[in-house]
């Protein structure tokens, strides 16, 4: 484990403060994640002089993050989800929760940000294959790795 | 914590009446007794896959689909066909597997170049292969 330079996916954990700040709960079931974008507009600063193009960059863009995840209606899992989404909907509760992932290596790096549950998107439900969802938060915050 | 689900497996296919009349008990597991009445079925347990797993599974979760090869070794091509057709018949299948339960249990012909064990001798043999995926 020590010196390794390239980290499979396996090990990698995704938490959030789901219902009281600062207590991250791990998310069980998620298959594949991606991590949210780090990214800045661009501002075009182009003038009569120039004879090519000069963008300069802008504010930094809301990004999304994404995760999949076998899906079990009322299972702890799932229902921690569709509770973030409702509460994201209204308003009200806990909804701009703080998010965790956290890569295994040797020793583990934590990326966190903040963000809403935009998204539950069911996957096609297929004869021998188990059913996923695809969950889509919309960040709030720039990430920070430590 | 993954199981053994041969036994279980045995047990599915002698309730299906179209093989157990035919063939009594004689179904096998990974190997054919020396005094080897036909017809007989011989099954043993081929592939395993994992798409069950996630990022967080731990160490000795269920595997989550388990292929077995089957071959019906018949008197006849016809007797063979006829429990290879029973089997087929009775999938798909959801629910109790022996001991444990499936969420599916489905069967497919065997490749093309796949090729049966039990054919192992100069007596002529009617072979039937059937591969058996159990959806856990």
């Amino acid at each position: 484990m020590a010196g390794e330079l390239k980290i499979r996916g396996y090990g990698t954990l995704v938490k959030a403060d789901f219902t009281v700040a600062d207590t991250m709960v791990t998310c069980g079931y998620i298959t594949a994640t991606s991590p949210p974008e780090r990214s800045a507009k661009t501002v075009d600063g182009t003038t009569l002089a120039d004879n090519r193009e000069q963008m300069d960059p802008g504010i930094g863009e809301a990004s999304e993050f994404t995760f999949e995840q076998f899906w079990l209606h009322n299972e702890t899992n799932s229902a921690l989800i569709d509770t973030a989404h409702s509460n994201a909907l209204t308003r009200t509760s806990r909804y701009n929760l703080t998010w965790h992932v956290i890569y295994p290596q040797a020793t583990p790096v934590t990326e966190e940000f903040t963000g809403w549950v935009k998204k539950i998107g069911p996957a096609q439900i297929v004869n021998n294959e188990y059913s996923k969802r695809t969950i889509t938060v919309q960040t709030t915050s720039t990430s920070v790795l430590s | 914590m993954a199981s053994d689900y041969s036994p279980d497996v045995r047990t599915w296919l002698l309730s299906i009446s179209g093989v157990s009349t035919p063939v009594g008990t004689r179904v096998h597991h990974n190997y054919v007794p020396e005094a080897k009445d036909s017809p007989y079925v011989w099954f043993r347990l081929g592939n395993v896959t994992n798409d069950g797993r996630s990022l967080n599974s731990v160490a000795g979760e269920e595997d989550s689909v388990l292929s077995f090869d089957i071959e019906i070794c018949g008197n006849s091509l016809s007797q063979a066909i006829g429990i290879a057709e029973a089997i087929r018949d009775t999938v798909p299948f959801r629910g109790s597997v022996g001991s444990k339960t499936a969420q599916m249990v489905d069967v497919e012909n065997h490749d093309e170049d796949y090729i049966p064990k039990n054919e192992f001798s100069d007596d002529v043999r009617h072979i039937q292969t059937l591969s058996l995926k159990l959806y856990l």
